[in-house]
This record gives C-alpha cells, structure tokens and sequence, in this order.
C-alpha cells in the first residue's frame, strides 16, 4: 500500500469513529418539543395582587404553605431565619392616633430590579415573564443582592437546614441567597403559587396571581381600576406586587 | 537533478532508526485511541431496571452508553431551560428517581470510582 493510501484510510478510519460516538441515536422523540419543556407564552408578566382587607389579623397559612412548598428554612433564630413571605406590623398615624396593621411582605419582584443590577455572576436575573429568580447554580453567596434589596426580601442561608418537607422541589445549601420566585416551577405548570393556592382554599383569597399584560386577567384588571398601591415607588423599582388596602 | 549544494541525505541506517522510534511513538498511541473508539464500555455494575428509559413520555431514551458519559451535560441543559427559560418537561431529577430509585446503586457507584463528588443532592432529593 502507498503511504498516501495508507494515510487516507487512517484518516477515514478515526473521522469515523469520532463521527460514531456523537452520532448515536440517543431519543426517539415522538415530539421533541416536548423534551425540554413546553415553551411559555411570550409576552406574559405575573404580577401579584394582595388585598389587605380579606387579609386575616395573625393568619399564618400562605407563610406555612410557603415553607413547606418551598422548603424554605427555619430554625428558630431570628438572625437566620429565612422568610420568602412574611408579615410584618406597620403603624400610621390616623389623625391623632395610631393604626396598627399587618401587611404580608414578599419579594416584589420589580421591573427593575436592583438585585439582579449588582449580581456579579447573574445568578439574579429578570425572567422573560418578569419574574426575579435566583439559580442557586450559580450564585456566590456574595449577598451583595441582599444589600441592594430596598424591600429586604432577600435571606441568606447561613448554614445547611434538615427539614425537607416538598422532597419533589429543591431545597437550598449553605451559601447561596434567596427569595420569593413567586414559585415558577408552579406558574410554568400552569398552576397557582402556594400561598394563593392556600388563601383560596382558607376562603379569603386575599392574595391572587395574574397576568398584568392581559386586559382580561382579575389582577391586571384590578390593577387598573381598582385603587392600589406598590411599595416604595419613589425608588423607580417598579415592583409588580400591588397591595389594596395599604 | 540534484543540487550540489544540498546537505546530503542522511544515511540509510540512520532513516530506519527515526522510522523506527516514530513508529514506536504512533502506534501505542493509535492502538489506544483505536481501541478506546471501538471498544463498547463495560460498566456492568449500575443498577438497570427492566424496560426502556422514559417509556410513556413523549420520548424515549434510547442510549444508555451516551448518557453514562453525558448524562450530566444533559442534566446541565435541562437545568438551563428550567432555570432560566422556564420550559419545564417531564424530564427532571425526580423522574430519574422514579425507575433508578437508589442514589447508591445508580448515582454514586461510578461517581466513586471516578472520584467525582456532583453537588446536586445537597438541594436535590435523591435518597
């Protein structure tokens, strides 16, 4: 044999057998679309609605469904302790005196939003539906977020939990900061964040989730007509978190 | 015609003996590489439970060989659609759980042996 030839055929010989590793058939899809997932609709932008007046005085159940959705740690110890929701008492003075009221604080998931501004590793970021998100993939545990939070709505796990009540969902190791997602994994299945699946079936439904670029949806409605207020407006975060009632 | 100027061409013993020393370079190495590429991997100790991967789903996972070696590139990438994009399947950790229902026998054996410690089940349930 000619070396050329020789060559040749070696050649042809290892392409093949590169090209052979990659180009096995690894899925037999009856539709690929649904490999990875369905994909969402474009265009859409969840917003949350709370509405303070069918808000119960001391109910709990949003928050315990939160944390047992979520599998979001408490231990006890209010310097660690992490709240996706929360209540919190907020006084006024109402003419000469003062009004106390609980209001539920969460993350506002805002159209700006400052934490996903000075996230280093964009492990914080805006999702196309508007909801902020942290990949626990990739975040540092810099808590720089946490800083830029105007709303504190950001906690960090400052040590690994036990409890692990949703074994299907994720819970989050030492080191890595989060927040509300307004549960995604839910809304991207089509079905209601935890704690507005539990304020419905308690009967209030004080809370409501909603697309704020349909006209048709309960909450862009009430948005529009209805008098609502959002936190903290004058920092141009531009949360999508409405509260009624405030 | 040759130039007379030219270096002489070196001695025929001296050819022979670079031939020899490159082909005792190549040829181990091809032999390697040859062998690695044809050879099916035998990695009879992972736990395999009867029928196809994913039947009744959409899809179904045909190559258990490429995903031993890739599987995690794939996990990567449904990670990113999840995560990022929000397009979730029915592809998860959890539906893995569901036919490999160990973490001993199917997860760690290789990841042992290949000394690799993945982090995904400090957030992910996999018992």
């Amino acid at each position: 044999m000619e070396r050329r030839e020789f060559l040749k055929a070696a050649a042809g010989t290892a392409a093949a057998a590169a090209c052979g590793v990659y180009a096995l058939r690894v899925l037999t899809a009856k539709g690929m679309e649904g490999l990875g997932g369905e994909e969402p609709p474009a265009g859409r932008r969840w917003g949350m609605l709370v509405d303070l007046a069918k808000c119960r005085e001391g109910c709990t159940v949003c928050l315990d469904a939160c944390r047992s959705e979520n599998n979001v740690a408490f231990f006890g110890d209010p310097r660690i302790d992490i709240h996706w929701i929360r209540k919190v008492a907020v006084r006024k003075q109402v003419g000469g005196r003062t009004e106390e009221k609980e209001v539920l604080l969460l993350c506002n998931h805002c159209d700006e939003p400052p934490c996903a501004q000075v996230c280093p590793v964009q492990a914080t970021y805006k999702r196309h539906d508007g909801i902020v998100i942290v990949d626990q993939h990739r975040c540092i545990g810099c808590r720089y977020c946490m800083i830029a939070c105007p709303y504190s709505a950001r906690y960090f796990n400052f040590r690994d939990h036990e409890d692990w009540p949703n074994r299907e969902h994720a819970r989050r190791s030492h080191g890595v900061a989060e927040s509300c997602n307004l549960c995604a994994h839910r809304l991207d299945r089509g079905r209601k964040p935890a704690c507005v699946e539990a304020c419905e079936a308690l009967g209030p439904a004080a809370l409501a989730v909603g697309d704020l670029n349909d006209p048709g949806d309960p909450v862009a409605k009430a948005v529009a007509t209805r008098s609502v207020k959002r936190l903290k407006e004058d920092l141009g975060t531009r949360p999508k978190v409405y509260y009624e009632g405030l | 015609m040759s130039d007379p100027d030219a270096p002489p061409r070196p001695a025929r013993g001296r050819r022979l003996l670079v031939a020899v020393l490159a082909a005792a370079v190549v040829l181990p190495l091809a032999a390697t590489v040859l062998a690695h590429a044809f050879s099916t991997p035998e990695i009879p100790f992972l736990e395999r439970p009867e029928g196809r991967c994913l039947e009744g789903t959409p899809f179904v996972l045909e190559n258990a060989a490429w995903m031993r070696f890739h599987h995690w590139e794939f996990l990567r990438w449904l990670r990113e659609e999840a995560v990022r994009y929000g397009r979730r399947g029915v592809l998860t950790l959890n539906k893995c759980r569901e036919c490999h229902p160990s973490r001993a026998a199917f997860c760690d054996r290789c990841h042992d042996s290949t000394s690799l410690t993945p982090d995904c089940f400090g957030c992910h349930y996999y018992p």
